[in-house]
């Protein structure tokens, strides 16, 4: 069943003179599994959308269906403590909120409050560390404070995992990371979505992550959903991520910026491999050639 | 000029052990300078710039900001005050109810007349285009726009030296390329220097001068350019190349030879066409 959402609409403080608009009239249909990103500038409403999805807030107007849930402003919220374990929420520096003496503990945080037996806790506890590439024995007795930023992320990434949610929604997974660290949880989304075909929603500012990662995009303004489809379609189409105000990744941009010379480039979609291809046949045809009749050859070799 | 000396410094842990952030760290920072300062998490470049503005001060060594000790109470108001500092939390640093009133905050501390207060106030919410929510209650600001007003916070206090430790991070791509240039306009004109903690490469590969920081040590003072043909020091240092560098490598690899003095999108797009033109 897809995550349908239908008008859904939050207005903050609405009926008082604080009232301000989260977002507005949405309507969207999520099949799943996918990755999805949201992408839209600051205060544009991302994650109040976002928040709606795992139940922690509820439309002022409008519905969500997720899963066996629908939710909408008379919705009760102690129907929705299933939901909370179904999609796991991880916000924007999730290792700020590590608190426990041991990783070990950190992490059995969300089991034990399941009311699980402690071996099953134990059990989960060690699966969600090796999910997240971390090694149960070397590190489960240390503190959280003295693990690298990377390590923290991926403690608080398997705190959620632990609970064994059936999706994910993640506000700005890399932000703050080291490079190689980045790295890392890219790979891990990947892998999440690739091994347990878990659905992934995630707001990112960096559309090379995005790029990477997500097949569909989400774009918000204003809290207005003004654009919905797959990210190759939108990442290669110039005009509309003018219309947008969205900066490619770069090596989109490396695209956009040859074809502006003429060049015939048509990327077969926006992993690095694939954009390479394209520059490269493209830099073997002239603009009028088709491109069956000149294969992908790295004939350079040798020339000045 | 921002002078450090033989600087080490230490965290207490709760066990009482001692964990060394930094170990013997000398650099100097010019005024009107641009500089990057990378390396991996942990690696001291956040505990570095605590001791630039005297919010932390050395346990051994010493930070001199032009001319002023920041190891000396008397003299660490003005220090604080020549150096500003913008965090990657900006919850930390929000000190009022409103936009505006959080930007006055520093320049009211100041004494300066209400005329000059306004205008600074002014000037600060335009270069972070925050103008429009002036009067809005901070707690109603997403992440993005509190890190625009940390950053409006400090340039209100007119500091010789900005101090910016990931503390655009979570402000959209369009956005931040508005601030940075407010800002690099700032540096051109040497008003200020423009020293920047940064995870972001491309934006490293825009400084003048970079500053490789790993294990509690600078691992290397050089130019972006020199930096980004070391892949060893990158893995050492947690680093990769920015992704244009890394695009002209991978078409090396494919036989393109683009030279390795490519550093911008636009030295490639015009390699690339050079080639094509001969091909």
């Amino acid at each position: 069943m897809p995550i349908t959402l239908r008008q859904l609409t939050h207005i903050y403080h609405a009926g008082t003179p604080m009232a301000q608009q989260g977002i507005v009239a949405i309507d969207l249909e999520i099949t799943e599994p996918v990755i999805v990103a949201i992408i839209g500038q600051t205060g544009s409403g991302k994650t109040t959308l976002i928040q709606h999805m795992n139940g922690l807030l509820k439309p002022t107007d409008g519905s969500i269906q997720i899963d066996e849930w629908h939710i909408d402003r008379q919705t009760k919220t102690a129907v929705l403590q299933g939901l909370y374990q179904r999609v796991g929420m991880v916000f924007q520096y999730p290792e700020h909120q590590l608190f426990e003496a041991t990783v070990y503990d950190d992490i059995a945080y969300g089991p034990r409050n399941m009311n699980l037996s402690e071996s099953e806790v134990a059990e989960r506890v060690v699966q969600a560390m090796t999910m997240v590439g971390l090694d149960p024995d070397a590190i489960r007795h240390r503190s959280p404070l003295q693990l690298s930023g990377g390590q923290k992320r991926r403690v608080a990434l398997a705190g959620v995992l632990a609970m064994r949610p059936q999706k994910m929604i993640l506000d700005e997974p890399t932000v703050g990371l080291d490079p190689q660290g980045r790295e890392a949880i890219l790979q891990l989304i990947r892998s999440l979505h690739e091994t347990w075909q878990m659905t992934i929603i995630l707001i990112s500012h960096n559309m090379d992550d995005i790029a990477q990662l997500a097949d569909r995009v989400i774009v918000m303004k204003e809290g207005r959903m003004i654009y919905e489809g797959a990210s190759a379609a939108l990442f290669l189409d110039q005009a509309k991520l003018l219309q947008f105000g969205i900066t490619a990744p770069y090596g989109v941009q490396l695209v956009h910026q040859l074809r502006a010379k003429g060049w015939p480039i048509e990327p077969q979609g926006l992993n690095e491999e694939q954009i390479l291809d394209a520059i490269i046949e493209g830099m073997h045809r002239q603009t009028d050639t088709p491109s069956s009749t000149r294969p992908t050859a790295p004939a350079m070799e040798g020339e000045p | 000029m921002l002078l450090v000396e033989e600087l080490s410094y230490a965290y207490r842990t709760q066990e009482g052990a001692n964990c060394p952030a930094l170990m013997n760290v000398s650099l100097q920072i010019q005024p009107g300078e641009r500089v990057a300062i990378v390396g991996a998490n942990g690696s001291g470049k956040s505990t570095l710039v605590k001791h630039l503005n005297g919010l932390i001060v050395p346990q051994k060594g010493k930070v001199m900001v032009d001319g002023y000790c920041t190891s000396d109470p008397q003299q660490r108001a003005q220090v604080r005050r020549t150096v500003g500092m913008v965090f990657q939390n900006p919850d930390n640093q929000i000190v009022a109810p409103t936009v505006e009133d959080d930007v006055a905050f520093g320049p009211e501390n100041l004494g300066l007349p209400v005329d000059m207060i306004k205008q600074r106030v002014h000037t600060a919410l335009q270069a972070v285009d925050l103008l429009g929510a002036r009067l809005r209650p901070v707690h109603a600001l997403s992440g993005g726009q509190k890190q625009r007003l940390a950053i409006a916070g400090a340039l209100a206090m007119e500091p010789r030296y900005l101090i910016l430790d990931e503390a655009t991070s979570m402000v959209d791509p369009e956005g931040k390329k508005e601030i940075l240039q407010v800002l690099r306009q700032l540096q051109a004109r040497k008003i200020m220097a423009l020293i920047q903690i940064t995870h972001d490469m491309q934006e490293a590969a825009e400084a003048e001068r970079i500053i490789v920081m790993g294990q509690q040590h600078v691992l290397s003072e050089t130019t972006p350019e020199r930096l980004f043909q070391q892949p060893q020091l990158l893995q050492q240092a947690g680093l990769t190349q920015p992704p244009v560098i890394s695009l002209a490598d991978r078409l090396r690899r494919r036989n393109v030879p683009v030279p390795e003095t490519v550093q911008t999108m636009k030295e490639l797009v015009d390699c690339l066409c050079q080639l094509r033109s001969v091909n």
